[in-house]
């Protein structure tokens, strides 16, 4: 057992799990209600809003470990919401309760999912620095891979360059090649792999069904946003199109042959394909970002993380004595 | 596996001439590069350790051969880099122009193609008219 500053600092460590628990709970569940609506919204609203879920328990937790530190607790101008929630002895720590052992789970938790997500970058950084190594540098973060599969991809993290292959480039015009390539420079401009891999990290701490539907929500808006950043109107968009659906039917040839099989991507189904068809040639009109009602949710789920942070802390003590 | 400059260059060298000891290594990159034979004796060892190379002793030498082609060495990075894709994207750090999932269907994308095609007409008649 501890007392003072350091037990209040656990204490509010354990808050702030608590809260990051129960935010994660209902951020997921406004997530899961709206899923579909977010068609309705263009690539960069959608991609802030996936942005928005991801960090939502993170932000809520700092708010609400704010709420029960000292800082608001100590003054009287918020009496009626320390009258509606508040922690009981902030000044007394047990190890052996479970507060510490909510504390240690999430610990060792995120130490599990930061390992495997640096473990990852490393992997893809040796990787990425052989094929940068055997490649041919075509122009500024282009290199050019001899191998007859046909494939264009970006990777690396800090300093990304987009990988084309021989393969590729002998099977599509000049005109088709330009468009891929400049489709993953943009990729390398927005730095989408290390976004792509930031992403996946916090959405790691949500349940399966849940991250995986953040994560190819959020690739497939990053290749949207690519096949549409160096387009400048309708005629261009078609090309990109016609360019993809090529591409799609030139991987699926080579996928008949054993040799290059397990060599194909294949992290988008059709579906995803289509959409980032009918995406480029749709010209309707998106809805903006709701900036009101982002504004409300957040504000109610860090007032339902107080209240609930409260309750449940009552709840357990009830039911255990720590 | 990281490879360094020099082991790049005696990997190169010995796809193009299999099988070559040390001293025969060394005589062609002495004239090109410089560097010592011990340099290049290192150089050999650490490319056997890394399993990318091969060696047999002859007389009093090894002779060493790559153990993978360079199209498969290159086609393996291709694989394991884009691994992550078909397992688990998710974990995937890198952006791919496009690629295909085993329940892909021709007529699916023939659809689609038939509609950009029509959208490229209208447009054509819009700015025609």
């Amino acid at each position: 057992m501890i007392y003072d500053q350091w037990a209040l600092t656990f204490n509010l460590l354990t808050v702030g799990v608590l809260a990051f628990v129960v935010a994660n709970i209902f951020a997921s569940s406004v997530f899961w209600s709206i899923k579909e609506k977010l068609a309705d919204y263009s690539v960069s609203t959608r991609k802030s809003l996936l942005w928005l879920f991801v960090f939502a328990p993170w932000f809520i937790a700092l708010s609400v470990t704010l709420f029960f530190s000292p800082l608001f607790q100590d003054h009287s101008t918020f009496t009626w919401l320390t009258d509606l929630a508040h922690w009981h002895h902030p000044d007394i720590f047990y190890f052996l309760s479970w507060h510490s052992f909510s504390l240690l789970v999430f610990v060792a938790f995120s130490l599990y999912v930061f390992t495997k997500k640096m473990s990852v970058i490393y992997h893809n950084n040796k990787k990425i620095s052989m094929l940068r190594l055997f490649g041919i540098e075509r122009c500024k973060q282009v290199i050019i891979i001899e191998s007859p599969i046909p494939t264009a991809f970006t990777g690396g993290l800090l300093n990304p360059s987009c990988f084309i292959s021989t393969g590729l480039i002998e099977q599509t015009s000049t005109v088709e090649l330009e468009i891929i390539i400049q489709h993953e420079i943009a990729h390398v401009r927005n730095y989408d792999p290390l976004k792509k891999w930031f992403f996946s990290f916090l959405s790691a701490y949500f349940t399966n069904d849940v991250k995986s539907l953040l994560s190819s929500m959020m690739s497939l808006s990053m290749e949207q946003d690519a096949d549409s950043f160096f387009v400048k109107n309708q005629q261009q968009s078609q090309n990109v199109a016609t360019t993809l659906i090529k591409f799609t039917k030139l991987a699926a040839k080579y996928s008949i042959h054993p040799q290059y099989k397990s060599e194909l991507f294949v992290h988008f189904c059709r579906h995803s394909i289509e959409q980032r068809v009918l995406h480029l040639l749709n010209d309707k009109k998106f809805k903006p970002f709701p900036k009101g009602t982002a504004l409300i949710v957040i504000f109610l789920l860090v007032l339902i993380s107080i209240t609930s942070v409260d309750s449940l802390h009552h709840a357990i003590e009830t039911l255990f004595t720590h | 596996m990281l490879l360094g400059e020099l082991e790049k260059q005696v990997l190169e060298y010995l796809w193009k001439h299999q099988p070559a000891d040390a001293k025969q290594v060394h005589s062609h990159f002495e004239k090109n590069r410089g560097g010592s034979l011990n340099t290049i004796q290192s150089t050999l060892d650490r490319l056997f350790k890394k399993d990318l190379l091969s060696r047999a002793k002859s007389s009093h030498a090894f002779q060493y051969f790559p153990k993978v082609k360079r199209h498969e060495l290159i086609g393996q990075l291709i694989k394991d880099v884009t691994y992550d894709f078909i397992v688990e994207d998710e974990n995937s750090v890198i952006t791919a122009f496009s690629s295909i999932s085993s329940d892909l269907d021709e007529q699916q994308l023939n659809k689609l193609e038939l509609m950009i095609e029509q959208q490229r007409k209208k447009l054509q008649k819009n700015s025609d008219t």
